[in-house]
């Protein structure tokens, strides 16, 4: 063999056993989730503090896109994702259709409202997160601001109102419930159930894809009133931008926000130890400061920015069988339906 | 082509005693080309059996009127087609008087509508949209509050709603317009002047010339312009992404979003696929026959400059529009807002912080993005050119069979919008056998995209490299006893390496701010600049920490083309 066929072969082999060795090296964790960045980045970063031996990388999108990617990786056989921080509702979904997740018992599971606790041990329950009415408070003042969910169909707020996109958000699912189902259910009389959209349409409501940008366009007031979630509302207080909001009077959808293992994880370990880590007191106490999220824990210390306790708010905990991914595709149809 | 050159390059593919062998020449050629035919065949073979068969593998036509009877898709194609109509024809309306304008009379500000030009072909269109929601956002947008004021209307809402059709129109003529610009620009300039001197000669008005004479000798090119914009706006993804328009590479999309339906994907996929094909074939023919008439008229002249007199200022006038509403304004805005602490307070003074740019090189996600983008830009343009070189020789230098092929092949990616292509990559990728490869939600994925859709960029320069090279040259040194190697390194490399040079800047230029491919393929740590402004976009860091990060990529394409220009000594504008 001469020497020039050597260093072929040899390269080749290097080649082969650099592309094969790629994947499984120790101590790493990759976490998915579907909040803003700016919401649950630096929960991973104080992890990470706690754990310099591992190194974590995540991804972020919109969650109904997370969703589509989480899907695609599944049917592949590749899951990539250790960890999958989103709703409930999606992560439930996941299980019945793909049976994807892994049961565990974090440690300070004893420690948590008993009412959030899953059953099954697929999901552990990591903040609660409520749907609201937020706004600009250099644009709406006063007698205007919105005491519940039907004085947003008054005219005067034409062109006033953004929400999201049932076709990208998933909490998007959570405001269709609650307006379509539990309140024409509960309250009764109409403008609730689907005609409530059908009004929205008519004051020409905008829709976008996530609840980021819901905050973005609340802030600088291009549409000073949105059907918002609390974390994203609580961001823009700490922040310092121009937004407020209101815990509207027929009461507030509560979508529990959970983390899951996944099954055919290569990482499960580290995928525990940041379980684990979302449960301490620690995690709870980032869940509620940075995360902008209700703790799920007993005895973390909570105030909503007017002073209120969570026992003085009217919480609905959401319907998780009404939302799961069967029912998704015949609301989002309706709700393009009653938008075109 | 002569005999002798045939014979001669029979012999490159020959020994001397004409009997076939091993040539190392041939199995880099081999190489090249089986990995062009890869790269381009299989994703679209891939799609093209995926859209003509139903869910147990039987040969169908049914998928067409399945998806397109859905309402969702139905508007996004009546959308797509309408909308890239109505561009294509205002971008004509708006660029044939400005490249006559520039090439042809006195006005002013032809730099002004030169550089507008140029930028809005190198920078990708979602800045223009991130910023005229700025600008033009119905409520509270700094040109609905002025046009409110000066107009004294008393309204909350508009005049002006960014997020319509309408606003997808105007945000994309921008890019139309620079494409028109340059087909059309180039034609007036080679234009034999004494067919206009006749006509003046012969009592005809200036006005009577320019539309009898002048407008009916460039139609060609108005109608390769024409053609080229209307298959950019099929193709457009960042723009309707922002404004929320539902478009056909929207639905792509979001049909391979919740249902996960590759099927739709792919059918969508083809659609807009053959539309692009169809497009880019009229172009070819369009040239061609352009081409032809450039011909007949010969060179060695120069046309004419018009003296228009206060006419000129008509002209002036629309150059200082297209100049200020496509280029200073968006720009602009995406400057200042890159400085805002929160868009919310607007002009307040202590509203004002670097912050912004120090937090696109602190945070992960920019930085990963930077890094991201920077390296796939890099690597990228270098295997499209080194690909360019090899099959532009094959298909310029070479008489090998089949290289009619892979110059068609080599130009069809032109033609397809990058969200079809990385529909169809995640297709191939995640099922076997190709699956085995790993290479899904990885940076490698993005790489194969981003060399596959700028081939045609590295194909068509090397190609024209070539061609300016005399065929003496390397006969001479083929006689004077060095072999093909030799040859190829010392004398050929050298003479196109400025033509390989421009042909790297350019993918470079097209790879860096991707958008509508790799919106679809990023994954954990792979996102890149322009998924990384669209994430900002929709909440992360918010506008000022995006408008940051688009000013950024701005300069970045506007040192290369400038480092492009010193560099070859050719401006990007005369890239037709």
């Amino acid at each position: 063999m001469s020497f020039r066929c050597r260093i072929a072969r040899l390269g080749f082999c290097v080649a082969l056993c650099l592309s094969l060795a790629a994947p499984a090296v120790a101590g790493e964790l990759n976490i998915y989730f579907g909040t803003s960045r700016d919401l649950f980045d630096p929960v991973i970063q104080a992890f990470g503090a706690t754990r310099p031996d591992i190194k974590i990388s995540s991804y972020r999108a919109p969650t109904e896109e997370l969703m589509a990617t989480i899907e695609l990786e599944i049917k592949a056989g590749k899951p990539r994702a250790d960890v999958i921080v989103i709703t409930a509702s999606q992560l439930f979904g996941l299980q019945q259709q793909h049976k994807a997740l892994e049961p565990y018992a974090p440690k300070d599971l004893d420690k948590v409202k008993k009412e959030l606790r899953d059953p099954e041990l697929l999901r552990t329950p990591t903040g609660v997160n409520l749907s609201l009415i937020q706004y600009n408070t250099k644009r709406i003042t006063g007698a205007d601001i919105p005491k519940k969910y039907a004085d947003l169909l008054n005219p005067k707020f034409n062109n006033q109102i953004v929400m999201t996109d049932p076709r990208s958000s998933s909490s998007a699912h959570t405001h269709i419930w609650f307006l379509t189902k539990f309140l024409a259910d509960s309250a009764g009389e109409p403008p609730y159930g689907w005609s409530f959209y059908k009004e929205l349409r008519k004051l020409n409501v905008k829709y976008v894809a996530s609840h980021g940008t819901v905050r973005a366009m609340v802030q600088t007031g291009e549409r000073p009133l949105g059907i918002q979630m609390l974390n994203d509302a609580m961001m823009s207080i700490k922040k310092g931008e121009p937004a407020s909001f209101v815990l509207a009077q027929e009461g507030s959808p509560a979508e529990i926000s959970a983390a899951s293992l996944v099954k055919g994880s290569r990482n499960p370990n580290e995928a525990k130890a940041f379980l684990d880590f979302l449960l301490t007191e620690q995690g709870q106490e980032l869940m509620v400061k940075l995360g902008g999220m209700v703790p799920v824990r007993t005895d973390t210390a909570f105030k909503f920015p007017d002073g209120r306790g969570v026992a003085d708010v009217k919480l609905v905990a959401v319907d998780l069988a009404y939302i799961t991914p069967a029912k998704r595709e015949e609301h989002m149809q309706k709700f393009h339906e009653i938008m075109r | 082509m002569t005999a002798q050159h045939a014979a001669n390059t029979r012999g490159v593919v020959r020994t001397r005693e004409g009997v076939p062998s091993l040539d190392p020449a041939k199995l880099v050629w081999a190489f090249a080309a089986v990995l062009l035919v890869y790269l381009i065949v299989v994703p679209f073979g891939y799609m093209t059996y995926e859209s003509l068969t139903d869910a147990h593998g039987r040969a169908t036509l049914g998928n067409i009127p399945k998806y397109f009877g859905m309402p969702f898709v139905l508007e996004a194609t009546t959308n797509t087609f309408l909308l890239s109509g109505a561009v294509t024809l205002l971008s004509v309306l708006l660029g044939v008087p400005l490249a006559f304008g520039v090439s042809r009379t006195d006005m002013w500000g032809k730099g002004l509508v030169r550089s507008t030009v140029l930028i809005s072909i190198i920078t990708p269109p979602f800045l223009r949209a991130i910023a005229y929601v700025i600008l033009a956002g119905p409520n509270v947008g700094y040109l609905n509050q002025l046009l409110r004021f000066l107009l004294g209307l008393s309204v909350e809402s508009g005049p002006l709603d960014i997020f319509s059709a309408w606003g997808f129109v105007v945000l994309s003529i921008p890019s139309g317009v620079a494409f028109v610009f340059l087909q059309t620009a180039s034609a007036f300039e080679n234009m034999d002047p004494s067919l206009e001197e006749g006509a003046r000669l012969s009592g005809a008005t200036p006005r009577q010339v320019a539309f009898r004479i002048t407008l009916p000798m460039a139609k060609h090119a108005v109608l390769s312009g024409a053609l080229l914009s209307f298959s950019v706006s099929l193709a457009m993804y960042g723009i309707p992404h922002i404004l929320n328009v539902n478009v056909l590479t929207i639905a792509i999309r979001k049909s391979l979003l919740m249902p996960l339906d590759f099927k739709a994907a792919s059918t969508l996929s083809m659609v807009v696929i053959a539309a692009s094909l169809l497009t880019l074939w009229l172009y070819r023919l369009s040239v061609r026959a352009a081409k032809k008439f450039e011909t007949i008229t010969g060179r060695g002249f120069r046309p004419s400059v018009m003296r228009l007199g206060l006419w000129r200022h008509g002209f002036t006038l629309l150059g200082l529009l297209y100049g200020f509403f496509a280029f200073v304004l968006p720009y602009g805005m995406l400057v200042l807002v890159s400085f805002m602490r929160r868009i919310g307070y607007g002009l307040e003074l202590d509203n004002f912080t670097l912050w912004n740019y120090l937090y696109i090189w602190t945070e992960p996600l920019p930085r990963t993005a930077i890094v991201n983008s920077f390296l796939l830009a890099t690597v990228s343009a270098t295997v499209v050119v080194l690909l360019g070189i090899v099959v532009g020789y094959l298909i310029s230098r070479t008489r090998v069979r089949g290289r009619a092929i892979l110059d068609y092949l080599a130009i069809l990616p032109l033609g397809i919008a990058g969200t079809a292509f990385a529909a169809g990559l995640i297709i191939v990728y995640l099922n076997p056998p190709l699956s085995a490869l790993g290479v899904y939600a990885t940076l490698w994925i993005l790489l194969i995209a981003y060399v596959t859709r700028f081939i045609p960029f590295g194909v068509r320069y090397c190609q024209t490299a070539f061609m300016q090279v005399a065929q003496e040259l390397e006969e001479a040194a083929r006689l004077g006893g060095a072999n093909w190697f030799q040859t190829v390194r010392h004398i050929l490399l050298p003479l196109i390496k400025r033509g390989a040079l421009y042909a790297w800047i350019v993918v470079f230029l097209s790879a860096f701010p991707e958008i509508s491919a790799s919106i679809l393929l990023r994954n954990i740590g792979t996102d890149v600049i322009a998924t990384a402004i669209l994430d900002m976009w929709d909440g992360t860091g918010g506008l000022p920490a995006a408008s940051a990060l688009s000013v950024l990529v701005f300069l970045v394409l506007t040192l290369l083309v400038l480092l492009a220009h010193r560099v070859t000594g050719r401006s990007m504008l005369e890239r037709g």
